[in-house]
């Protein structure tokens, strides 16, 4: 059982929890203060220093300029389009692979790692050489029969979805082998024996049982969707724009360091929202498992 | 069974750690000075650099000294290496190249504002003039020598250290002749020409050229964006150039507002496109600058760097080697790549930009361009 | 449905799915041999001649080591310190521990750039702008919350009654994290320290601020260039040379400690 804390101090567990927060709060909160307090300061057009006047017209323009609000749109949309695509495409690859045994395992393991090891901007280049409209997989279309005309897979969301699923794949299915690899396999025989076929079997079994690999995969590949920058600018062909390459063009290229906080500020407490909401969806469910293991085994 | 493996990799960490913490890693290389100096003169090589030059680096002595200079990688990188940093190690001199794109160094300039790591900084245009402003880098002055045989045009914000041309790269099979601004705009290209990242002095220059088609110039920027958005759709907003030109040899793109350097570099690559200078109007001058931080600890050394980098030796081997014109009126390039740069006359039919101006209106103008030309 | 032909169904999507994780990768590995300068596929003509650039490359070599290093120094600090929080989380009940977890993760919610921004300042005021230290320092917090959370969900299939079983049969507490806990988590350990120096050698944004001129990264000299020319098929090459080397450590390491047991 979860230990309740007692009146006391309970050393240890500040001892365990220190040295992280000491970290986040040392290099990443002080840094995003001082992000909070930019973002109420005042952008002087044509320079870089802005002027440390407060103001609340970066906050303005982040919540009625509808541009942004668009911006915002958009990126949400194709994030959550890409998560829902990954998660569904990663349950039959995963689950072989928590399957197989050692060499072949370790083989698969890393052929879906490697993927990672190039970074976004390789992965996707070859996206782009490939989609093409006389790239190789047009081409293959065609001679198939398959379509006459090229499809337009560049300069939209498709691609850019195709080039967010491709990337954070890995994302979904290492933590997903790992958490199918912990369920017992004698719950499914037991399943199985009682008369369910593999699809129930899949829905009502393993699927509840390996929600907290999958909760985990889904946050990791729906936070990097979400503030994804080089594959959407790419494969966008640059004019799709989201919230990373909007961020970086008002941050780096205009310069604008006020406004491109707050809309970041924004963006966080909008999404972190979210994310709690997430949090506590898997942690209730992740309860009721542990309740359903504990009932099967009385 | 689980200890011993626990125990195994806890081992590989460990040692892992111990090696990391007791080698420390290599620092980038500094490139071993050829001529440990003796008398704090260069000795034995004879100075193969301009006498201008020559005379500035006589006698100076900067050993114990390091320049940290943040400067773009690739090509740049290489002809630094291979001609200014020598002799400045032959000084006693030790360098350290910061590679990154002007977006980070403007920050980290900013950011250490009067107390700064790097000593010399390349931005482009519309940084330096800024940055001179702000009392971020210095102003250009005869404290180094070749400001004087620079062109005036190059002495708008730092120290200009190569001129471009912003013209047309084109696909040479539709185009048989280099096409003008205007020809852009034939409805038998409508969705072909790829647009230009912005903000950008390649959008900016496309945005003055629109605005010029019109009769206007730059500071009407509402005549510019009308005529801007009749190439709707836009196929591409380059941010890259291997996508660009790839597009374009293919003839998805069949032109694109391109600097000179960059479409003459594909060109030799074997790809089916060329590049245009345009005369009516002309193409629009965008330049690299070399900028000395305000208050740098190696000024000196920082001074001969500069020194050397707009030296005609190092001038012309940007131009030969990556087609970026010179600053230095002094510097001689054949005929054949002289036609391929800004270079001489060509110098003058570019046009100038007010960049005071422009790079005011950026935020504006980023939003126009997001909301009136990358909408569907 | 037959239970068989719903098995080779999946397979079939399983392997599917996974040539499209590779097919980049296969474009990237024909291309570190393409004659021409420029990234296309199919690629024209063969040459080896960018793995030589590479042997002799001497800035691209030791940028590959400093990213290399950088990685693996971020790793262990957050492991070091994500580790003990993501076990607190889990077994202490506590005022704000939502709230931790929430301040675990939020690194990933905050687009690079706009802190990258932010920290450049920040450590410029504390003079560390450039220092291996402060790189390490920032990449270790991209790479927590991915420890914090991994870690976490193998925590959640972690079965208490195993550790409750050894209790009762007279282990000490810390018997039993040794024996029966650790063994059970080091698949999120594992993982996490994978993507933790995955996400920390190919960082751009982060490290072209932080970076000064002693300490490049791999990526960062990979992006200055692009700028003027495109990518440059050195770059291709040694990415090719990666994988070829991730592939083969995996196998040799699987022959000698069997690591595929644990993830």
């Amino acid at each position: 059982m979860d230990r309740v804390l007692p009146r006391r101090i309970n050393w240890p567990l500040i001892g365990l929890l220190a040295p992280a927060t000491l970290l986040l709060v040392i290099i990443f909160l002080v840094p995003f203060f001082q992000l909070l307090i930019t973002s109420f300061w005042t952008y002087v057009p044509g320079t870089v220093l802005p002027k440390t006047a407060f103001t609340f017209e970066n906050y303005t323009r982040v919540i009625t300029d509808t541009y942004n609000l668009s911006v915002y749109k958009e990126t949400v949309l194709i994030s959550l389009l890409a998560t829902v695509v990954t998660f569904v495409l990663a349950y039959p690859l995963a689950r072989l692979i928590a399957k197989q045994k050692a060499a072949v395992k370790s083989l698969l393991f890393v052929l879906v790692i490697l993927p990672m090891i190039g970074g976004a901007m390789i992965q996707t280049l070859g996206w782009m050489t490939l989609l093409m409209r006389y790239g190789a997989i047009n081409g293959t279309l065609r001679s198939l029969g398959i379509i006459h005309q090229p499809i337009a897979f560049l300069g939209n969301e498709l691609g850019i979805i195709i080039g967010l699923v491709q990337s954070f794949l890995p994302l979904m299915i290492i933590p997903l082998v790992a958490s199918l690899g912990a369920i017992d396999e004698s719950i499914e025989n037991a399943a199985r024996s009682l008369g369910a076929n593999a699809i129930r079997v899949f829905f009502e079994v393993t699927f509840p049982l390996s929600l907290p690999g999958a909760i985990a995969g889904s946050i990791l590949v729906l936070m990097a969707n979400l503030t994804s920058f080089v594959t959407p600018s790419m494969l966008g062909q640059g004019k799709i724009q989201v919230f990373g390459t909007y961020a970086y063009q008002e941050a780096i290229q205009v310069m604008n360091w006020p406004f491109s906080s707050a809309f970041a500020i924004f963006f966080i407490v909008f999404t972190g929202l979210v994310a709690l909401l997430v949090s506590y969806l898997s942690r209730a469910m992740t309860r009721s498992r542990i309740r359903a293991q504990e009932a099967l085994y009385e | 069974m689980s200890t011993k493996l626990f125990v195994k990799i806890g081992t590989i960490l460990l040692i892992g750690v111990f090696f990391m913490t007791a080698c420390a890693p290599a620092a980038t290389p500094v490139v071993a000075p050829t001529n440990p100096p003796s008398s704090g003169q260069a000795t034995g090589t004879a100075c193969d650099f301009d006498p201008t030059t020559c005379a500035f680096l006589a006698g100076k002595d900067f050993t114990g000294q390091t320049l940290t200079v943040g400067v773009w990688g690739g090509d740049i990188e290489k002809i630094l290496r291979d001609i200014v940093i020598p002799p400045l190690e032959a000084h006693g001199a030790k360098v350290n190249l910061l590679l990154g794109g002007t977006g980070d160094r403007t920050a980290k300039v900013y950011a250490e504002k009067g107390n700064p790591t790097m000593d010399v900084s390349y931005q482009n245009i519309y940084e330096s003039i800024q940055g001179v402003k702000d009392g971020v880098f210095e102003a250009p002055s005869a404290d180094v020598p070749a400001y004087n045989d620079l062109y005036p045009v190059a002495k708008s914000g730092c120290y200009g250290m190569s001129l471009m041309g912003l013209g047309i790269a084109y696909n040479t099979d539709v185009f048989k002749t280099p096409p003008q601004w205007a020809d852009l705009w034939n409805p038998e290209y409508k969705g072909k020409i790829a647009f230009p990242n912005y903000p950008g002095s390649e959008g900016d220059g496309f945005i003055a050229i629109a605005a010029r088609l019109q009769g206007k110039d730059e500071h009407d920027p509402d005549a510019a964006f009308a005529k801007l958005a009749e190439l709707k759709p836009i196929p591409l907003v380059y941010t890259d150039l291997d996508t660009v030109f790839t597009m374009m040899d293919k003839g998805d793109i069949v032109a694109a507002p391109m600097i000179s350097g960059y479409a003459i570099s594909y060109e030799k690559k074997g790809m089916k496109v060329g590049f245009s200078w345009p005369t009516n109007p002309g193409p629009v001058l965008t330049e690299d600058n070399l900028c000395i931080v305000k208050g740098t600890k190696h000024r000196d050394l920082a001074l001969a760097w500069a020194q050397l980098a707009l030296s005609p030796k190092t001038q012309e081997a940007y131009a030969n080697r990556i087609y970026f014109g010179p600053t230095n009126s002094k510097a001689q390039v054949a005929p054949d790549v002289a036609a391929q740069i800004v270079y001489g006359d060509k110098v003058k039919s570019l046009i100038a930009l007010d960049w005071t101006y422009v790079s005011s209106q950026r935020s504006t103008w980023t939003d126009r361009w997001n909301k009136e030309l990358l909408n569907k | 449905m037959n239970d068989k032909i719903v098995a080779k169904l999946t397979n079939g999507i399983a392997l599917i799915v996974l040539a499209f994780m590779l097919l980049p990768i296969i474009v990237l590995f024909l291309n570190a041999f393409n004659a021409s300068r420029i990234f296309e596929f199919p690629p024209r003509g063969f040459t080896l001649e960018w793995f030589i650039q590479l042997s002799n490359s001497q800035e691209y070599q030791t940028s590959i080591r400093v990213s290399t290093m950088l990685a693996i120094s971020a790793v262990v600090l957050a492991l070091v310190t994500g580790v003990p929080a993501a076990f607190a989380i889990d077994r202490y009940q506590f005022p704000g521990r939502n709230f931790m977890q929430g301040l675990f993760l939020s690194p990933l919610l905050l687009p690079s750039i706009v802190w990258a921004v932010g920290l450049v300042q920040y450590y410029a005021r504390l003079r560390i702008l450039g220092s291996f230290p402060g790189m390490v320092l920032a990449h270790s917090i991209i790479i927590i919350p991915y420890v914090i959370r991994l870690v976490l969900s193998s925590f959640a299939f972690l079965d208490r009654e195993l550790e409750n079983a050894a209790r009762s049969l007279g282990a000490s507490p810390i018997r039993t994290f040794f024996e029966i806990t650790v063994p059970l988590i080091i698949p999120g350990i594992i993982i996490s320290a994978i993507f933790g120096f995955m996400i920390s050698f190919t960082d751009v944004v982060v490290s072209s601020f932080v970076s000064g001129a002693l300490y490049i990264p791999f990526p960062v000299r990979v992006y200055s260039e692009l700028r003027s020319e495109g990518i440059d098929p050195l770059t291709i090459a040694i990415s090719a040379v990666i994988m070829a080397a991730i592939i083969l450590i995996a196998l040799v390491g699987e022959k000698m400690i069997h690591w595929s047991k644990y993830v």
